[in-house]
């Protein structure tokens, strides 16, 4: 039966994840019971336990409310604290009813009970509030020290116009003065009743009070009897009216006395104390222990809750493992299985593969599953035995037989296909390098001529390049020359130019000294045509002397001669300074003209000199390319030489790529090919010997090589010498037009 | 001014116009110069200008005018000749001017001719004779009649 993998790896990990899915379902539920029971622990335990423990607390609280109520001495405070436990009574039953919303059902019954023992406690209290409300003894001395006091005064009052006259007046009578010893007896009786009353209120238990109050009736009565007498022995009407309104004032005394003495009975105070000590207290304490039961329950309940999650945790933990780990074990085993099984068979197809990657192609291989493996065996196994045909084929091919057929397995078997182009194309290299070898070995031979023929040509290049060079230094050596002298031509013309102007400067100074000659002469000329004057006027005195002045005549003459003849001179000297001045002016203009020239002169001669200088530098380039020139002929020479042994090496090796070749066999040709041979090889053997053998020659025309395009550019694959066109294009081109032929 | 006599007399030789005229030395004051002249409105031609001669105004005459003569401008051998003549029997200074003043020199009175009447240029009572020296002719002028007759 046929079970691809597919299918085993969907089963496998189906298995896997339903196991997951269930293992994952278990969890979650355990874990919603686990925070169902977590959420009972926080909420409800604590809470019961928080509320619980509000109770005790509570209770203490009123209790303390309760001693400030008896502590305390004024109505406000005596309200203000009675409001305060009854705040704090509402406040524990609010505690109950909040207790009471969480409790379970033994809560509900300790609830109940506690509600019990409350009533009890707050009934007990209640006693304690009414009775220390009364507060007797404190009354009774707000009684005695207010209303009383003021009685008591009121009545001595009364008393003291009859025991003023005794004390202060100095004429009392006998009997005024026994009246008055006989009221200051009973006013002191009455003091000690008024101790007595006042020290009953000052003790606090009944029997104490009784004891206190017990000698008062007495002296109370006594005090009545002293009153009794007083009045008999009163003699005046103003004291009798004196003494009565005493009387009067003293038994509202009495009055307020007795009431004082009533509130003094009752002792509230301790009695509230008493109370609140007793009943009140062990009721609490009956309330506090039962609060406290209540927290000690909740305490219990909160940790069994905690247990009872703790065991679901655990449980959930167990069953999850459990479930994990199962479904682990499947995993591991099913993967195991799939593993294997895919491993062994690809183990035999890598095997397989390696055999063929490294050229082993006997190889074969079975498989005993019924799967994807197996096709992929099948399937190495066929391509085996296709590659066993291909090689087969270049097996036969590599012998040298081109004559069997390359079959593809189909269009896209590239190496089928290349195999077969490869036997085509090695088919047509073959023949064509068999026909190449014998133009090369043919093409070979003439070059060998041709390369001596151009070794000689090379010779003969060389002199004449020599030749041209030995003129071309002469006439560098000439144009040198030229330009030298023109250099020094340039010189002086320069000298003659800067003489010239130096000469047109004197001609100016020399014109600038006539003008000053004819002005100086001019001034002699004033001289002499005064000293003319001067004579005439000198003559005519002489002639008016008469005789005497004859002599001096004579003199006077003389002079006017000098003056004429110095006059004369002078006009002489001023025309020829004047000519000569004209003269002096015009070679001055001369020589202003003749400068410019001999400037223009100057700079023709230097350009001249250049021209040389350039046609020096010119020469001397054409000097160098002519030896370069030189230089590339005997380079080309050799290399000439140096291609005709070439050439034969090429000769020889065309013969023996000719054998090589013959190893493949090209169809029923080969027979043929090989009988057309021999003549080359006979001709190879004899060329070195003949230089141009006619057979080759004849046979391959078309294939003689003209080494003119191609100069020797590459001598034995270097590059070296300069290149140079000996003959090449066809005719003067562009470059030639730029030169003018002389 | 008689010009008689055999006794050479000293004259000096002044060209005028290209004649050449002699005065009597002995009237000749000095040589000067061509100096500033002043015009004097309303004068005879003969004296048109006054000139100054060392602080002294003397009248400038010139001669040519008498003569009939073309006046040309001065040249720079123009002079005046500063003379004193008798006019009414009163020495009076008077400036003559020449184109040049040639020299001092003597002439024989017997060389002196009259002027003769005829074929005369000038008016000839106005020259008191001419003398010969060399071949050239010298006129010797009256100069107070040149003055007194107008």
């Amino acid at each position: 039966m046929r079970i691809s993998i597919k299918a085993k790896i969907v089963a496998a990990f189906g298995t896997v994840i339903l196991l997951s899915a269930a293992t994952a379902g278990i969890a979650l539920n355990g874990l919603s019971d686990l925070n169902q029971k977590i959420e009972e622990l926080v909420s409800v335990s604590a809470q019961r336990i928080d509320i619980a423990r509000q109770m005790p607390s509570t209770v203490y609280l009123i209790q303390r409310e309760e001693k400030n109520f008896l502590l305390s001495s004024s109505e406000e405070d005596m309200d203000r604290f009675d409001k305060a436990i009854l705040a704090r009574r509402e406040e524990f039953k609010g505690v109950l009813e909040q207790y009471r919303r969480v409790a379970d059902a033994e809560g509900a019954r300790k609830l109940a009970q506690i509600e019990t023992l409350m009533t009890e406690f707050s009934t007990a209290q209640d006693k304690v509030r009414s009775i220390g409300r009364i507060h007797s003894n404190a009354k009774g001395a707000d009684l005695l020290t207010g209303s009383g006091n003021d009685a008591v005064l009121a009545a001595q009052e009364a008393l003291r116009p009859l025991l003023d006259r005794v004390e202060t007046g100095t004429q009392a009578t006998a009997e005024q003065i026994a009246v008055a010893h006989l009221i200051r007896r009973m006013t002191t009786d009455w003091g000690t009743a008024r101790i007595i009353v006042r020290n009953s209120l000052l003790v606090s238990d009944d029997a104490s009070t009784a004891a206190t109050l017990k000698p008062l009736p007495d002296l109370l009565k006594n005090i009545s009897q002293q009153q009794d007498r007083i009045r008999t022995r009163l003699a005046s009407e103003e004291d009798i009216r004196a003494f009565n309104v005493f009387v009067e004032r003293y038994h509202v005394y009495e009055r307020f006395t007795d009431e004082v003495i009533a509130l003094s009975l009752k002792n509230t105070e301790v009695k509230a104390l008493a109370l609140s000590v007793g009943e009140v207290r062990t009721a609490a304490t009956k309330l506090v222990q039962a609060a406290n039961d209540l927290v000690t329950d909740a305490e219990k309940g909160m940790a069994a809750d905690r247990q009872a999650a703790e065991a679901t945790y655990s449980q959930i933990r167990a069953i999850t493992i459990g479930a994990v780990a199962i479904a682990l074990l499947i995993a591991i085993a099913a993967g195991a299985y799939i593993a294997i099984s895919i491993a062994r068979g690809l183990g035999k197809a890598v095997g397989l593969a390696d055999a063929v990657a490294i050229g082993d192609l006997s190889q074969k291989v079975e498989v005993s599953t019924d799967d994807e493996i197996k096709d992929l065996v099948t399937a190495l196994n066929s391509m085996t035995a296709n590659l066993r045909a291909t090689a087969e084929v270049a097996d036969e091919i590599s012998r040298g037989n081109l004559t069997v057929q390359a079959r593809p397995q189909s269009d896209k078997d590239t190496l089928g296909l290349a195999l077969e182009t490869m036997l085509e194309k090695l088919r047509g290299v073959v023949t064509d390098a068999l026909s190449a070898s014998d133009n090369v070995a043919a093409g070979s031979q003439e070059l060998s001529a041709s390369s001596e023929q151009l070794s000689q040509g090379s010779t003969e290049q060389a002199s004449a390049a020599e030749q041209a060079s030995a003129s071309m230094e002469e006439m560098a050596a000439n144009i040198k020359q030229n330009a030298e002298n023109a250099t020094q031509t340039e010189k002086i013309a320069r000298q003659s130019s800067k003489d010239a102007q130096a000469s047109g400067e004197a001609v100016n100074k020399a014109v600038q000294a006539m003008q000053t000659i004819a002005e100086k002469i001019s001034i002699v000329q004033e001289i002499a045509r005064q000293t003319d004057l001067l004579a005439l006027n000198a003559a005519v005195e002489a002639a008016r002397a008469g005789e005497h002045g004859r002599g001096f005549a004579v003199v006077a003459s003389e002079v006017r001669k000098l003056a004429e003849r110095s006059q004369g001179a002078a006009a002489e000297i001023s025309s020829l300074s004047a000519e000569s001045t004209k003269i002096a002016q015009e070679a001055g203009q001369m020589l202003g003209r003749l400068v410019p020239d001999i400037r223009k002169t100057a700079e023709l001669v230097e350009e001249i000199s250049a021209a040389c200088r350039e046609q020096d530098i010119g020469a001397e380039q054409i000097n160098q390319a002519i030896q370069q020139l030189d230089k590339v002929t005997q380079q080309n020479s050799s290399a000439s030489e140096q291609m005709a042994a070439t050439s034969e090496e090429l000769s020889s090796m065309a013969t023996q790529l000719q054998d090589t070749i013959s190893y493949f066999t090209v169809e029923e040709k080969a027979a043929a090919r090989s009988a057309a041979r021999n003549p080359v090889a006979v001709a190879a053997q004899a060329r070195p010997a003949q230089a141009h053998a006619p057979a080759p020659a004849a046979r391959r025309p078309a294939t003689t090589v003209t080494l003119t395009h191609k100069p020797a550019a590459k001598l034995n694959g270097k590059d070296r010498g300069v290149k140079i066109a000996l003959e090449g294009g066809s005719g003067p081109d562009a470059l030639d037009a730029r030169y003018t032929a002389f | 001014m008689a010009v008689t006599g055999t006794e050479t007399f000293e004259a000096l030789t002044l060209g005028l116009g290209g004649e050449i005229f002699a005065i009597d030395a002995n009237s000749v004051h000095e040589i000067l110069d061509i100096v500033p002249q002043t015009e004097v409105p309303g004068a005879p031609p003969l004296v048109g200008h006054l000139i100054n001669v060392r602080g002294k105004v003397v009248p400038l005459a010139d001669l040519r005018i008498r003569f009939g003569m073309e006046r040309t401008p001065p040249t720079i051998d123009t002079r005046i000749v500063v003379v004193e003549i008798l006019l009414d029997d009163e020495p009076t200074v008077v400036g003559l001017l020449a184109d040049k003043v040639h020299e001092v020199t003597g002439i024989a009175g017997a060389s002196i001719e009259d002027t003769p009447d005829i074929g005369m240029r000038w008016n000839p009572d106005l020259i008191k004779g001419i003398g010969k020296r060399g071949d050239d002719f010298i006129v010797i002028p009256d100069i107070v009649r040149i003055f007194t007759t107008h």
